[in-house]
């Protein structure tokens, strides 16, 4: 591929735009080794349940400290609650998120520069939970994409049940389970790897959750967009992943996937591991190595990712985040730095504020990108 | 002369006393009666959660003496934390444990966590190595007997104890923790590391 053809390939992939609300993996160090605690979906992000909603105002933003008793029936109230608390009580068990993020993107490198307003989402979540069974559902705006208007469209949907003994199925429309759920769809090892923001599944998902450990085991048809769009890109994939808790602050995870070929990409597979410490309360440190292994003559690269968050006062976190790629006969290596930083300065009001500086094997000039992202979670 | 005679006699009688209470505290001290007085030390508690995982709450405010007597396996004295100091890094689940769950602002028998009655069998042998041991544990303002394992070493006038063992918090009367759907499970781990300085 040309210079040209992989700038445009990092440049249209942060376009495109953030995935729904991100799941947070530096809440390992406020000892929370699980994304269930604050999100519907074990797997991250989306719709937060009522304890991340608490959470977000009275734990992570800078303003919010004062500690108001749960509504009825175990729901949060207050500015904690959807919309401000406009409907009360009147949803009972149903929950409701909307999800909006404005964002503004420069970019700059190989004798070109750009930069634009977007609005990278624009999604309603919402979730029923009863008696183990939760159903969940998203409805949104995606951007328009090449020759592509904008549309609705649903990222995920799906029902899932869990037994008292913590094994459950999941069924439906979503991400499957690998790796590290980085916030950033533009990570190397969700991009690369094939689970960035348009990449869920229909599939069924089953898992086991205990104290130390969660197991997820997901068998699709292929990956929802090609099924839906019947462009010949649907083929058989598996994919598991393992997280063993070592403790509260110490957490492992092994991955792999394997894809079949189709009509638009070759046979591939993944294995690899991640690690995350927290060795202090406000330091988490993930670092996450795979092997992308490619039938015809496609060969295997090397990825890997590191992000380190330090929480410098409450509410405002800075990133750091080298990632890197290896060479191929067919794919070029990659470095890549991020610095960015995270300002949560009241409840369900997050600014993400990134630097990129992307550089390709073989390519002297490298490509530089700025984005701000203001995540309004209502 | 008499009266001389039998004060004599008396004062023989009070120094052979005398002389028998000093053997027999020299023969207990020969054995090696020695106090451990916590130097620095710290209590973890592991909190497995409903939703899967675990956190911890941490303390160093561990204090506390303990002799070891020969004569007895019981170690007499007792070890405790001041239950506000538990800290789990955020401040509202602090404030959920301490006020709401452990209540330890109702003043004596909460507001610490007392270990007693420490019973690691017979250490006359030697301190060193892992021992299982019994206790009592007074929480939340009651008592009951736990169980664990100890690992002991002795460094010069100093010895290392790094023990733990189940709580079943329904036991001690405390409600199940429970906050907007996410809580502790009912058996969290206990686990108390210090190093103590010996002195005879």
């Amino acid at each position: 591929m040309t210079t040209r053809v992989w700038m445009a390939t990092v440049v249209i992939a942060l376009l495109l735009g953030a995935g729904s609300a991100g799941a947070e993996p530096r809440f390992l160090s406020k000892q929370y080794n699980r994304c269930s605690s604050c999100h519907i979906s074990a797997s991250g992000g989306g719709l937060l349940t009522p304890y991340g909603r608490s959470l977000s105002g009275q734990e992570l933003s800078t303003t919010r400290r004062v500690t108001t008793q749960p509504g009825a029936e175990g729901t949060v109230s207050g500015e904690e609650a959807f919309l401000y608390d406009a409907f009360g009580q009147a949803l009972g068990p149903v929950q409701l998120g909307i999800s909006l993020r404005p964002a503004y993107l420069h970019y700059e490198g190989a004798g070109f520069s750009d930069d634009r307003n977007l609005l990278m989402n624009a999604d309603l979540q919402g979730a029923y939970r009863g008696h183990g069974f939760t159903v969940y559902g998203e409805a949104g705006r995606m951007p328009e994409i090449g020759s592509e208007d904008a549309k609705l469209y649903s990222r995920e949907h799906w029902v899932s049940y869990e037994g008292k003994r913590g094994i459950g199925v999941k069924a439906g429309r979503y991400l499957p389970a690998y790796g590290v759920y980085f916030s950033d769809h533009t990570s190397l090892v969700r991009n690369d790897l094939g689970f960035d923001k348009y990449d869920q599944v229909y599939g069924v998902e089953v898992s086991h959750t205990s104290e130390r450990s969660l197991l997820q085991v997901s068998f699709s048809p292929g990956r929802a967009e090609s099924i839906v769009k019947d462009d010949g890109g649907s083929s058989f994939n598996t994919t598991g992943r393992l997280q063993v808790d070592f403790g509260p602050k110490v957490v492992a995870v092994g991955s792999g996937l394997y894809r079949d070929g189709n009509s638009l990409e070759a046979k591939h597979g993944a294995t690899g591991g991640a690690l995350g410490v927290a060795p202090w309360k406000r330091l988490s440190i993930w670092t996450e190595g795979d092997a992308l292994i490619r039938s015809n003559q496609g060969g295997t690269s090397f990825v890997f990712v590191n992000e380190t968050a330090f929480e410098a006062y409450r509410g405002i976190w800075v990133r750091v985040s080298p990632q890197t790629r290896s060479t191929t006969d067919s794919y070029p290596g990659q470095v890549r730095w991020n610095i960015g930083a995270d300002l949560l300065p009241r409840t369900h009001i997050h600014v993400n504020l990134d630097f990129y500086h992307d550089k390709t094997h073989g390519i002297d000039e490298g490509i530089k990108t700025f984005l701000a992202q203001l995540h309004l979670y209502l | 002369m008499t009266l001389g005679t039998s004060n004599s006699g008396r004062w023989f009688k009070l120094n052979c006393s005398a002389a028998l209470v000093m053997l027999l505290m020299a023969a207990v001290t020969g054995a090696q009666s020695r106090a451990w007085t916590v130097a620095t030390g710290d209590v973890r508690v592991t909190c497995p959660m409903t939703v899967g995982g675990s956190f911890e709450a941490k303390s160093s405010a561990l204090a506390g003496k303990l002799s070891v007597d020969p004569s007895s396996t019981v170690l007499a004295g007792e070890l405790s934390v001041d239950l506000k100091t538990l800290d789990t890094g955020i401040s509202l689940r602090n404030q959920h444990m301490v006020e709401t769950y452990l209540e330890a602002g109702k003043g004596e028998g909460f507001d610490n966590a007392t270990l007693s009655n420490i019973d690691a069998g017979s250490l006359a042998s030697g301190v060193d190595g892992q021992k299982p041991f019994t206790a009592r544990l007074r929480l939340h303002g009651v008592t009951q007997a736990v169980a664990g394992r100890a690992t002991l070493s002795t460094r010069g006038s100093s010895v290392r104890v790094d023990a733990s063992f189940p709580v079943r918090i329904s036991s001690y009367g405390i409600a199940a923790p429970r906050y907007l759907g996410v809580g502790v499970k009912d058996d969290v781990t206990v686990r108390v590391v210090f190093n103590a300085t010996t002195t005879p």
